[in-house]
């Protein structure tokens, strides 16, 4: 390990960092982002993944952002935290448990401040198991460091934030961000929802009638990515295809 | 949960006025317990019609009137489903002005 020198971020990079995620994820949007992720969580928010083996069994599925880090920054991370000289190398749990302890400080204002722009995860509710786009990060020598995975329907609430800012400024949405523009969002049809206990759930027969909490004459609400406020709502028409719905805003 | 005349149960929301289970002293194991923590414990369940995946641009250009395509047909079951994950499928009814969802399966959690 002759030329092995530890990476560490410097705060004026990450601020480009944060700044490109802000401004420029949309304008540098591209397939080749997307890749699943999995990883070894650290915490709620952030999860480093193994990129020399091509990452590992998917056990961060809630976290909200990823870190994919080669061995020599997740390596450098520990020798930092055990304040040992470079080239000592130890693959412990005591060291998973400090590179960790590690990430979540190193990262602690990345983390913030992304955190800010994309929202904080919800854990439980919306796993990160799918596609999510990656932004390399370089250091102030260029060299690779790791890249930042924010799953994708963070991503979509950014746009929402920004499609919004945009309207709030008269001007339309797709001359600022074409990019965002050809990008598809799911929208899911919800009829309602009820709150049974577990009893009555464990109870559930077959002729049995779930009473929703949403009037017909509301129609359908139509949800994006998980979020639990509706974005519109719909009329059914049959037709006798597909569901189609009429929009009511 | 109530029942109609003709056998059908209503299952509906859980009532406020339902009390946690007490400490009886003579229970050994939560397991014990189950039927007063089933009682007591409540889940969202919610039904989902169906989805439809659109382009920003589309969406931004929706309006009153406009109409989105879902990928499920009009005979094909709601999926009820309890944090993500479907439990059982029903068909549309509506009880009192609200929707509701008659089960006709149950889905194996397995």
């Amino acid at each position: 390990m002759a030329d092995y020198r530890p990476w560490i971020p410097d705060s004026a990079h990450i601020d480009g960092v944060v700044e490109r995620a802000a401004t420029g994820i949309l304008q540098d949007w591209s397939q080749d982002w997307f890749a699943s992720y999995g990883g070894v969580r650290l915490n709620g928010l952030l999860s480093l993944r193994d990129t020399d083996t091509g990452g590992g069994k998917n056990d961060a599925p809630n976290a909200g952002i990823a870190i994919d880090a080669p061995a020599a920054t997740r390596q450098a991370f520990a020798d930092i935290a055990l304040d040992r000289k470079p080239g000592k190398r130890a693959d412990t749990p005591a060291d998973r448990r400090l590179l960790a302890a590690l990430g979540d400080r190193l990262f602690a204002d990345l983390e913030s401040r992304v955190a800010d722009i994309f929202g904080q995860p919800e854990t439980g509710v919306q796993p990160a198991a799918g596609p999510c786009v990656r932004i390399p990060v370089s250091d102030a020598a260029k060299r690779n460091g790791f890249s930042i995975g924010i799953s994708i329907d963070r991503v979509a609430a950014f746009r929402r934030a920004a499609a919004a800012q945009s309207d709030r400024r008269s001007e339309p949405v797709t001359s600022r961000v074409p990019i965002a523009a050809a990008a598809v969002v799911d929208l899911a049809a919800n009829l309602g929802a009820a709150r049974i206990s577990l009893h009555a759930l464990a109870d559930l027969e077959i002729g049995d009638v779930i009473l929703l909490d949403r009037k017909a004459e509301d129609g359908v609400a139509l949800h994006m990515a998980g979020r639990p406020e509706p974005l519109l709502s719909g009329h059914i028409v049959d037709r006798g295809q597909n569901i189609e719905l009429n929009i009511a805003l | 949960m109530t029942s109609f005349p003709n056998g059908t149960d209503i299952v509906e929301p859980a009532s406020d006025t339902e009390q946690p289970p007490g400490k009886n002293g003579t229970a050994h194991t939560l397991a014990a317990k189950q039927d007063s923590i089933f009682a007591a414990v409540e889940v969202d369940i919610d039904a989902r019609l169906g989805n439809v995946s659109l382009p920003v641009s589309e969406l931004l250009a929706l309006s009153r009137d406009s109409v989105l395509t879902l990928d499920r047909t009009i005979t094909d079951p709601v999926d009820l489903r309890v944090n993500g994950a479907v439990v059982a499928r029903g068909e549309i009814v509506t009880v009192d002005d609200n929707f509701a969802v008659r089960i006709t399966e149950i889905v194996d959690p397995a």
